[in-house]
């Protein structure tokens, strides 16, 4: 794994290195470029084991997007990334995860920080049973004490950047409930960017979604990639190929391959990996 | 699955299925029989039913109204039992009649029925109303001198209630405060004169309102007087129209609920049954909430969900069903002897040996029907909170909430609903408990309410009255419990109407619950 | 474009601490709880325990007191449960198998609302408006007690004979409502003739003939008495508790019966009840619970005589009765005193065993739904 310079275009050069025939051809950045750094990390659950000496790392400001067949461990790999399964007595891991250089396991990080800095969307929309408004305010009313006017600016920007703010703005006192399921993943978003993360988890965020709504976040993916890293985890296919830049494909807890999207669509070097994309493997 | 088995046509299904759809009509006919009964009975009793006027073969003359009517038991024939009154005079209030042998049976209006203090009931004719020598304090009577004696009776009886309230705020607002300053102050002349001033205005009052008799008779011609001071209501039911009827019916149930019981439990009111049993509810929902809700969040979201918590869930679950007068032992052990019985040494050492908070009370009632009921809060409130999907939490974490402030704005928001179905529940089991609280404080009679002007307002050991209790102190200990009977139904259909109005709130909040939440977790 | 803002480290250090100030709280307080609940049993067994081991209370003494409450609760109990289960069972199989969900829907609540009536209410119109009227139709009584379960028999077989617009009219999923003036019309009827059969068969008095062929003393408030009322108040529970367990039987397993030709009722008793057993085991024992345990019922209904005689039809006195009239009698310490709370340790450890036991098998058996793909 050689520390490799980041050329003009802003985008890593990719150099695939075959490390280890069972694990088949992954990219690397460099540490400077990567804004998560995961490490041989192993998670199991109880007794079954959910990922498996899992090495890779995120690009910074870059979609990037986690592809497998059901219960290959991507979700769990994103919900490692901001510390989720520290709810959850049975889980148990192995290896590093590291945030700008940072292990989030150390016990100076602070979980809320951590999670503050690494936003999460889910796949089903959970607004809070309060006010639109309310809903996009609580993250910064748990930050600390800010004056109404500037509370107000950043809901209103955290709504305009998630493309809510048109539809929402003449009813910001009513209950988010109220709002229909795409609105609602928009709210979501709005909330998570309110409180400004550095990273934002989507984990399947358009599948309870209609196809309208399900591009509108989409678009909305991508307008955001020049502020945040973004980390989408899909069973669509499509959607990877359309929204992200890098994607790693998953298989039972391993890292099977991980290339620029357009690569490892069009040309993937396992055969594995094309038999998954191309749906010749359930 | 029971929906598609409904659309198909049930034809030989043989006998079993019948059998069991009897056995639902069953419980139904027995449920609606026993509310039947209850609203009939209770509410009935209020009905001012007409008194009959009953002749015998040999000439005598009996008024009373009818109670029940029995096939006689050696002989062909039947019997009826009439409700007579006049204790004081018959020495019984109970006549049973074999129906051979009435002659006649009439309805004249003119009889009365007056409700005594003492004595109970009585039944006949209203002779005259005799007032005293004029004095001040009555006011001028509004019945013209030839009026009839029933139009001067009520008028009296108006002017009666004035002054019994102007002897009520008398002692209520000048002469307590007055005693009371003469307790802190024995020396404080002023009280004492203004106290003297008092009490003989009291006096006087009093003395007005003995003065008026009224002369009675009996349907079989026995006269005798009466103080008016001891009549509490008069009636002609047999005069009444429909509408006047339904008028005393109202008059009589809201006596029922806002006065206090008379002639040993028998008669009157229920008053200070309803007001106990409200006030321990409410002390009792008052310690029952926090600390049911407190342990339903920890075994729900802080405790390590393995299997001594299991364990511990399956337990608590279990005390739901443990018998309420095992509740009640411990409530009488711990509370009433143990930490009663230590306060006592240490705080009301000069008032031993008899018990202040050593016996029964309300505070210790309250707090054994609070352990009784704290099961019922955990479960619901637990149920509330399982049903909150795992989503809402882990939105809130991943902005960065820490477990408190993820509990305090997002979870317990949305878990009210369910902590105040276990309220409820748990109210409307803790009013309909008795046995506990035989052992741990409800009285047969508490002269005095535990709550009163006097410092700290708030009498946490004094016993109280409890409408359960009431039920079945008058039913099982009275003296006459036929005569109590009417107004035990009452008291049962009005502590049976509560608990279901509680319940259906509780099974309406509950069905709310669900369906929010069922809604939540479709999308 | 708004600028970042970040948290001030003092803030931040001031909700960590405020949250495990609070996770602290949370757990001394539903710990302390707990506990508080869970020492009913501790002190009952330290204060109760040690009498009999005590050299002034001789173990005859215990055995001669608690004997006859002990049987008089079981007699209770065993009658309650007599009337209760075949009522509630079969109101759980109708209502769980038969009934259209409308009238479900209906059903569960007013149940529920019958659960709640207080045992004092139901005491008392058992004890001094029941006792006294069966007393007086002791024949009726007998003859309702025959004719109510014949009458649904006799409604199923005039139903098949019914003409077909009339049968649609009339389903059996809502036969737990249509059926009820039916049983009022039956009832009536029966204690109209209860008089003649009486007569007929009886010599005209069943009290006198009960005690000259079968020797059978009547009192007013008898254990028959206690069982009527005490299996009402317990009814509801076992109802609730066995219709779940059928309700939630996998509808596959009967689909399966049916489609080899089983009718409803045969594709219920075969595949659906085996299947639902625990749950209506458990049911019977949460109900057995509450029999045992219950106070006010037997207190007002039962005669509080410490009789011990098999007899249905005189009365008994029971622990829980025993407990409430004598406790507050009682000298705390005194012997009294303890055995007492010896009986009241003895339904504790009682009702907390067989709850126990039936929450056991209720949860393992859930689990054998979800492995069967049921509604759960």
């Amino acid at each position: 794994m050689n520390p490799q310079a980041i050329p003009e275009e802003g985008r890593p050069t990719v150099k695939a290195t075959v490390s280890r025939p069972s694990r088949g051809p992954v990219i690397d950045f460099s540490p400077e470029a990567s804004c998560f750094d995961i490490e041989g990390l192993s998670l199991a659950y109880g007794d079954s084991p959910a990922l498996e000496a899992l090495t890779l790392r995120v690009p910074r400001h870059c979609v990037t997007a986690f592809i497998g067949p059901s219960g290959c461990g991507k979700s769990t790999l994103l919900r490692a990334l901001n510390r989720l399964h520290d709810l959850d007595e049975t889980v148990s891991h192995a290896g590093r995860i590291r945030l700008e250089g940072q292990d989030i396991h150390a016990p100076e990080v602070a979980v809320d920080d951590l999670r503050r800095r690494v936003g999460m969307v889910f796949q089903t929309p959970n607004p809070f049973p309060m006010s639109i408004y309310d809903n996009v305010a609580f993250g910064l009313r748990l930050r600390g004490v800010l004056t109404r006017r500037r509370r107000d600016d950043i809901v209103e920007w955290a709504l305009t950047a998630a493309a809510l703010w048109h539809e929402v703005k003449d009813r910001l006192r009513e209950s988010a409930w109220s709002l229909s399921g795409g609105q609602q993943q928009r709210l979501v978003i709005a909330r998570t960017l309110a409180v400004e993360p550095e990273v934002l988890l989507l984990d399947e965020p358009a599948s309870a979604l209609d196809p309208i709504s399900t591009l509108k976040i989409e678009d909305l993916i991508r307008s955001l990639k020049g502020q945040l890293t973004l980390i989408l985890v899909t069973h669509n296919m499509q959607q990877a190929a359309r929204v992200s830049d890098y994607t790693a494909f998953l298989q039972q807890g391993r890292l099977v391959e991980y290339a620029p999207t357009d690569t490892l669509f069009t040309n993937p070097r396992l055969a594995r990996t094309e038999n998954y994309i191309t749906g010749r493997m359930a | 699955m029971s929906r598609l088995w409904a659309r198909r046509r049930a034809a030989g299904e043989g006998a079993g299925a019948w059998l069991a759809a009897g056995s639902v009509a069953l419980s139904l006919l027995l449920l609606g029989s026993l509310l039947t009964l209850l609203a009939v009975r209770g509410l009935g009793h209020f009905w001012p039913a007409s008194v009959a006027l009953v002749e015998l073969d040999d000439g005598r003359q009996l008024a009373g109204w009818t109670v029940r009517e029995l096939p006689l038991p050696e002989s062909e024939g039947r019997e009826r039992l009439y409700f007579t009154g006049n204790r004081d005079r018959d020495g019984d209030v109970w006549e049973w009649l074999p129906v051979a042998r009435i002659a006649a049976q009439t309805y004249p209006p003119e009889l009365v029925v007056l409700e005594r203090r003492r004595w109970g009931t009585f039944i006949g004719r209203l002779v005259a109303v005799e007032p005293g020598p004029e004095t001040p304090g009555w006011e001028s009577e509004t019945a013209a001198p030839g009026d009839t004696a029933w139009a001067r009776l009520a008028a009296r009886l108006a002017a009666l209630e004035r002054l019994r309230e102007a002897r009520e705020t008398l002692e209520r607002e000048t002469i307590r405060p007055l005693v009371r300053r003469l307790e802190a102050d024995p020396e404080d002349t002023a009280a004492r004169r203004a106290l003297a001033a008092a009490s003989e205005r009291v006096a006087h009052l009093r003395a007005a309102m003995d003065e008026t008799t009224l002369v009675l008779e009996s349907v079989d011609g026995r006269r005798f007087r009466q103080p008016l001071v001891e009549v509490l209501a008069a009636t002609r039911p047999n005069a009444l129209s429909p509408l006047g009827k339904l008028v005393a019916w109202g008059r009589g149930l809201w006596r029922f609920l806002s006065e206090g019981p008379r002639a040993a439990n028998s008669a009157g009111g229920v008053w200070p049954a309803i007001f106990g049993t409200v006030l321990m509810v409410l002390l009792m929902s008052l310690l029952v909430t926090p600390f049911g809700v407190l342990a339903a969040f920890y075994l729900n979201e802080v405790a390590h969900q393995g299997r001594l918590t299991r364990l511990v869930r399956i337990a608590v679950r279990n005390l739901a069903g443990v018998p309420s007068i095992v509740y009640g032992v411990f409530g009488l052990g711990v509370f009433v002897y143990g930490i009663g019985g230590t306060l006592d040494d240490w705080f009301f050492e000069d008032r031993l040996p008899s018990p202040t908070f050593g016996t029964g009370g309300l505070l210790w009632a309250s707090l054994t029907l609070a352990l009784l009921t704290l099961p019922v809060v955990i479960v619901a409130t637990e149920e509330g909170l399982a049903r909150i999907p795992a989503h809402q939490r882990e939105g809130a974490l991943a902005l960065g909430a820490t477990r408190l402030e993820m509990l305090s704005r997002v979870v317990l928001p949305m878990a009210v609903p369910a902590m105040l179905t276990g309220v409820i529940l748990a109210v409307a089991r803790a009013a309909g408990e008795v046995a506990p609280l035989m052992l741990v404080g409800v009285a047969k009679l508490a002269p005095q309410i535990p709550v009163d002007g006097d410092f700290p307002f708030l009498h946490l050991d004094r016993k109280f009255m409890h409408l359960g209790y009431h039920v079945y102190d008058s039913a099982f200990h009275g003296d006459d419990v036929q005569a109590a009977m009417p107004l035990v139904f009452a008291t049962a259909l009005l502590l049976v109407l509560v608990i279901l109005v509680l319940n259906l709130t509780a099974i309406f909040l509950r069905h709310h619950v669900r369906t929010r939440h069922a809604a939540l977790s479709r999308q | 474009m708004i600028e970042r803002f970040s948290a001030s480290l003092p803030r931040t250090r001031r909700r960590h601490r405020r949250d495990r100030l609070a996770s602290a709280l949370i757990t001394a307080g539903g710990l302390g709880v707990i506990l508080a609940v869970l020492a009913i049993g501790v002190f009952l067994a330290v204060e109760a325990i040690p009498v009999l081991f005590d050299d002034g209370v001789s173990l005859a003494r215990v055995e001669a007191t608690l004997t006859p409450l002990a049987w008089g609760t079981l007699k209770a109990a065993f009658w309650a449960l007599l009337f209760a289960l075949p009522l509630a069972l079969g109101a759980a199989m109708h209502s769980a198998l038969f009934m259209s969900p409308r009238l479900r829907a209906r059903l569960k609540p007013t149940l529920e609302l019958m659960e709640a009536l207080p045992g004092v209410v139901i005491g008392f119109v058992a004890g001094l408006v029941l006792a006294p009227w069966v007393e007086r139709h002791l024949a009726g009584a007998a003859a309702l007690l025959l004719a109510l379960p014949a009458g649904a028999l006799l409604a199923g077989g005039l139903w098949r004979w019914l003409p077909a617009g009339l049968r649609r009219r009339l389903p059996l999923a809502w036969a737990g409502l249509w059926l009820l003036p039916w049983l009022v019309a039956l009832g009536w009827g029966a204690m109209a003739l209860a008089p003649w059969l009486e007569g007929l068969l009886f010599g005209g008095d069943l009290r006198a003939w009960l005690a000259a062929e079968l020797g059978l003393h009547y009192a007013a408030r008898n254990a028959l008495i206690v069982g009527l009322a005490m299996g009402f108040a317990v009814l509801p529970s076992v109802y609730a508790l066995a219709e779940e367990a059928l309700a939630g039987v996998p509808a596959s397993l009967a689909e399966g019966a049916q489609a080899l030709g089983a009718t409803r009722w045969q594709a219920l008793w075969r595949v659906v009840l085996p299947a639902a057993a625990p749950g209506v085991f458990a049911a019977v024992m949460i109900g057995a619970g509450r029999a045992v345990g219950e106070t006010m019922i037997v207190l007002l209904a039962s005669g509080n005589s410490a009789l011990m005689s098999l007899s249905p039809l005189e009365g008994m006195r029971a622990m829980a009765a025993s407990i409430a009239i004598e406790l507050p009698e009682a000298t705390p310490g005194s012997p009294d005193y303890r055995l007492l709370l010896l009986a009241a340790l003895a339904l504790f450890a009682f009702t907390f065993l067989v709850n126990t036991l039936a929450e056991l098998v209720r949860t393992r058996l859930y689990r054998r739904y979800r492995r069967l793909g049921g509604p759960r």
